[in-house]
């Protein structure tokens, strides 16, 4: 009686309020609790309800209604549905979850492959999303990312239309003018480099410095570690140091005011470290270890070159406001610029280049940025997605092979009434749970082999299981187990229950055999195309490594002079030094130059009669340059000494140079140009030399005494290294052991140029290192290659060992009616020959073409040889055969008691 | 058949079942608990306690009489069973064997 007295007391009070608890919540309860607890629960809950609203408010009451409907979440009460109990869903996952434990168990060896296969090649795709991402996230980081641009330019010939040039190269005032131009730009800044001999408690370092304008810091987030956070650049004198060059220079003393000299053209001057900010904090395309004002590269570039708008000395970026667009600004900027171009026949298109779209760009030539190439992170993404195929393709052969000895359990389950949708999900669970456990195989494998692969790559990597890394692996595994598992069962599930239950195994006829052989043949082309293209990548870049330069670059050192003050200065230490080592028997001779090969050369711009714009390389030169380098003249004389001040006037040009103008009787000619005042001649014909990389062709090239000689024609520069003089010292060592001289070197240094660091390198070495990029990725790209091989090499082993398995008694039979071995091999290896023959003539058309496309990129290529091809199919067939004999020889060579006493 | 043992919380609420006697069900639990123990417990838990306890056999439950009021829900009542007092009954012996053992607790301490 109590209980009904509460009851209708409460629905009173309901009545008066009009407060009932949350619908919601009670259809979801009415959804997850088993029908015959539902009214009772909600009874209950609902008077408690009513009692809490009259006592604690509304709210209150609402918060434990809703409490007690999450506490209900309890298997106690989940378990009793129907809706879970009745379903497959639990019931049948623990079934499938004990029969594909026992079929891993069962099958050892294959289970043993497919998860290798499988989880190196997850492996693979974790390292190649975090590399890819690296790659794709270069310069995302800065907060303006999307307001920041920097300027290039597009030489476009005025009659054709054609554009001759692009180069982000660009004049030192060039963002400074269109700034004062343009309101539409909010900020600019230059960001231009030169090497200087920098000191710090009397030690000398050569390092690369960078000068940019102050508004850098706020254009770019790079991350301020220490020292002044507001304007690291704000005085004239203030220098800005990476996290690293600080460790270097101060260790764990704080750098913030240290004083450290930096000498440019021999003028020394102090400046103190004002901040310390790191440029690898996030992905940046824009490095640097050492800043200073932009005004101090006045010093270093002349005051003309710095306001000149002619000479291309750095990268300019600007900032524009808000809401503008960069594309309505290009041609307003274009129109601007070309004002000083109007009577010639080129004209300049003024672009902007997005700073997120810099790192990846093609189309820009790289400048003072880093650049990345595209090229590399697809074949990178193609290699990955081929392993993964592999290794799928391997799951889904050994799979299917292996079903036929699951056979009778399917025949077994149709007879029990599974239908095809029972035995597809059975397949595509098996499929999951393995590629499941693979991937977090090959996850771990991944983070083991991180720094490995950090070192190979020379990157950062880091795991840090972003939204996209994670959605990735999930999409993979995914993927991986849907594929191979709606394949399997595409084959499996059409099979007749009475056929299954009285064990008819499937032949090579079948659906089944046909499927997996085209499996294979798939497997063994791509084997062969990766090991095709690797072999020709690597061919080629050990001919461009090899080729000839056009100079000897064995045995010759290269001699940083450390920016003397001018030309006559850097002449007279080149001449104190050569006669100082003249008297060593083991230098064959030393001579000065201008450019090396660390950095590109010098460009001169000479415009024609015509209006037309001539680039022409140059380099200023000592009379033994030919012969220290190893040059060779093709027609004409050297610089000769004797001839005295008529030097200063002689020319020699390359052979590029006399093509390139159609000179047909060179010698005592000049240079073609309308501006030309003084006389220059041409006294030789020097053979093509490689000064630049092998991409490129070799173009046309000046190498003089003096710049005197051509400068008068010359109305543009392109260059890292002016004013002309001798920034490096080579030398020609002879035969016999190299380092003793390098000693003697060193002291002579130290005592005709004493306070500067003696700093050598041979040139073979700096050759090496500009191909250190290509040599990284070659390296990736073979690691890539062999891990592929190596998973279609474990899966052509499970299959011949299944069908060896298969056909045991088979063998047995016809060895007891008097087969030979050698028959029961060559019937057993028969159709691996035909499929390899297959996969050959479909992978060489296929690799031919992507060749030629890559191949198409260098100046100096190799020519494709269809010997190589032949020579790697040859070797696949045999290394598979060998891998096929080695496991029928065993079956072959069974007594055949053994495999017939089995029934 | 394996020896069932309870809880502390399922022995709390078996015993509210038996000291409410007729007409416990799961509100009035909580109810008699916050005021016989002075302890506030969670409706859902004591319901989930209850099933559990349904599941071992120690209580029953039925449903009460259609009530006219809010859509005529009926509350779901739950009575003691012989193996659930004879539960009871086992416990409190145990316990006070085990008392008797501690050394200067006997009765008459008490």
């Amino acid at each position: 009686m109590e209980i009904n007295t509460g009851y209708e007391f409460f629905s009173f009070m309901s009545q008066e309020r009009k407060v009932n608890p949350p619908g919601l919540l009670i259809s979801f309860m009415e959804f997850f609790c088993p029908d015959e607890l539902v009214e009772g629960l909600l009874c209950d809950f609902e008077e408690q309800f009513y009692q809490d609203l009259k006592s604690k408010g509304r709210i209150k009451s609402n918060v434990r209604f809703a409490w007690n409907v999450v506490r209900l979440l309890h298997p106690q009460i989940l378990s009793r549905k129907q809706f879970f109990k009745r379903s497959k869903f639990i019931f049948m996952f623990k079934s499938h979850f004990i029969v594909t434990q026992r079929n891993v168990i069962r099958n050892k060896f294959y289970s043993f492959i497919n998860v290798l296969g499988l989880s190196l090649a997850i492996a693979l795709v974790v390292l190649g999303v975090l590399f890819a991402e690296s790659e794709f996230s270069k310069d995302q980081f800065h907060v303006n990312k999307d307001k920041v641009y920097r300027i290039y330019t597009e030489k476009i010939k005025k009659k054709s239309q054609e554009v001759q040039f692009v180069t982000a190269t660009t004049s030192i005032p060039m963002s400074k003018n269109v700034r004062a131009e343009f309101d539409q730009i909010a900020r600019y800044t230059r960001f231009g480099s030169n090497s200087g001999t920098v000191t710090v408690n009397n030690t000398h370092y050569d390092e690369s410095v960078h000068f940019t304008d102050p508004d850098f810091f706020k254009m770019f987030s790079f991350p301020v570690i220490s020292g002044n956070l507001e304007s690291p650049l704000k005085e004239l004198n203030d220098m800005v140091l990476s996290p690293e060059m600080a460790l270097k220079y101060f260790g764990d003393e704080d750098p913030i005011g240290q004083t450290i000299k930096v000498s440019f053209n021999n003028q020394k001057q102090d400046f103190i470290v004002s901040a310390v900010v790191d440029p690898k904090a996030g992905e940046s395309s824009i490095l640097f270890d050492i800043v200073l004002h932009i005004e101090q590269f006045k010093v270093v570039v002349g005051e003309e070159t710095f306001n000149s708008e002619v000479y291309r000395m750095l990268d300019n970026f600007v900032q524009l406001q808000e809401g503008v667009s960069s594309t309505d600004l290009e041609p307003l900027l274009s129109r601007s610029y070309n004002r000083s171009f109007e009577n010639e026949d080129v004209r300049f298109n003024v672009r902007l280049q997005g700073l997120t779209s810099m790192y990846l760009d093609t189309y820009v030539p790289a400048s003072m940025a880093e650049r990345g190439d595209p090229v590399n992170v697809y074949i990178l993404i193609g290699l990955i997605l081929l392993v993964l195929l592999i290794a799928v393709i391997n799951f889904v052969t050994l799979s299917t092979s292996q079903a036929m000895k699951r056979i009778k359990e399917i025949g077994v389950r149709k007879a029990i009434g599974a239908g095809r949708g029972h035995l597809r999900e059975q397949l595509i669970v098996e499929a999951f749970l393995i590629t499941f456990f693979s991937a977090l195989a090959g996850v771990t494998l991944a983070f083991v082999a991180l720094p490995y692969f950090n070192d190979l790559s020379e990157s950062r990597l880091g795991f840090d299981f972003s939204l996209v890394q994670v959605a990735i692996l999930i999409g993979v595994v995914c993927l991986v187990a849907i594929i191979s598992g709606v394949m399997q069962s595409g084959l499996l599930v059409t099979i007749r229950a009475t056929e299954a239950l009285r064990g008819k195994l499937l032949n090579n006829k079948t659906k089944t055999g046909l499927f997996n052989k085209a499996l294979m043949t798939l497997q063994f082309t791509l084997s062969i195309a990766l090991i095709v293209g690797t072999v020709i990548m690597r061919s080629q870049l050990h001919f461009v490594s090899e080729k000839n330069l056009g100079y000897n670059q064995e045995r010759l050192i290269q001699i940083s002079t450390n920016s003397p003050e001018d030309r006559e200065a850097s002449q007279r230490l080149l001449n104190r030094f050569r006669t100082e080592m003249q008297e060593d028997p083991n230098v064959l001779s030393v001579t000065g130059t201008m450019n090396d090969s660390e950095e590109p050369w010098t460009i001169m711009v000479f415009p024609q009669e015509d209006g037309s714009r001539e680039p022409v390389y140059f380099n200023q030169i000592d009379p033994d340059y030919l012969e220290t380098m190893g040059i060779d003249l093709a027609e004409g004389r050297d610089f000769n000494r004797s001839s005295g001040d008529a030097m200063m006037k002689e020319i020699l040009v390359n052979e590029a140079l006399v093509e390139h103008f159609g000179l047909t009787d060179p010698l005592n000619q000049q240079i073609p140009g309308k501006h030309f005042t003084s006389r220059h001649k041409i006294i030789g014909v020097v053979k093509d030399f490689h000064f630049a990389d092998l991409k490129q062709e070799v173009k046309p090239l000046i190498l003089a005494i003096s710049s005197g000689a051509v400068s008068s024609g010359s109305r543009g520069l392109n260059t890292y290294r002016w004013p002309p003089m001798f920034n490096k010292i080579m030398l020609r060592a002879g035969p016999g052991d190299i380092m003793p001289g390098i000693d003697k070197m060193e002291e002579t240094w130290a005592e005709i140029n004493p306070g500067h660091p003696f700093l050598m390198r041979f040139v073979d070495d700096v050759l090496e290192t500009q191909y250190e990029a290509e040599t990284r990725w070659q390296k990736i790209i073979d690691s890539a290659s062999v891990l592929a091989i190596l998973i279609a090499w474990l899966g052509l082993l499970g299959l011949t060992r299944l069908s060896v398995q298969r056909k045991i008694k088979e063998i047995g039979i016809r060895k007891v009616l008097g087969s030979s071995v050698t028959q029961v091999v060559y019937l057993l290896s028969r159709n691996v020959l035909g499929l390899i023959i297959l996969a050959n003539l479909i992978a060489w058309p296929i690799v031919w073409w992507l060749a030629e496309g890559w191949l198409a990129d260098f100046a100096y290529r190799i020519k494709l040889n269809i010997l190589l091809f032949v020579v790697v199919g040859l070797a696949i067939l045999i290394f598979a055969l060998c891998s096929v004999i080695w496991q029928v020889m065993n079956a072959a060579m069974a007594n055949p008691v053994k495999s017939l006493r089995y029934e | 058949m394996k020896k069932t043992y309870l809880g502390e919380f399922e022995e709390v609420v078996l015993t509210m079942v038996g000291v409410i006697g007729e007409g416990a069900y799961g509100n009035r639990i909580v109810e008699e608990v916050e005021k016989q123990l002075n302890r506030s417990v969670n409706l859902s838990a004591v319901h989930i306690t209850l099933y559990r306890l349904e599941d071992k056999g120690l209580v029953s439950s039925d449903m009460g009489g259609v009530t006219s009021s809010r859509g005529g829900r009926r509350k779901r009542f739950f009575k003691i069973t012989n193996p659930g007092l004879a539960m009871l009954k086992d416990l409190q012996e145990q316990r006070t064997k085990l008392w008797k053992l501690i050394p200067g607790m006997n009765s008459s301490a008490l």
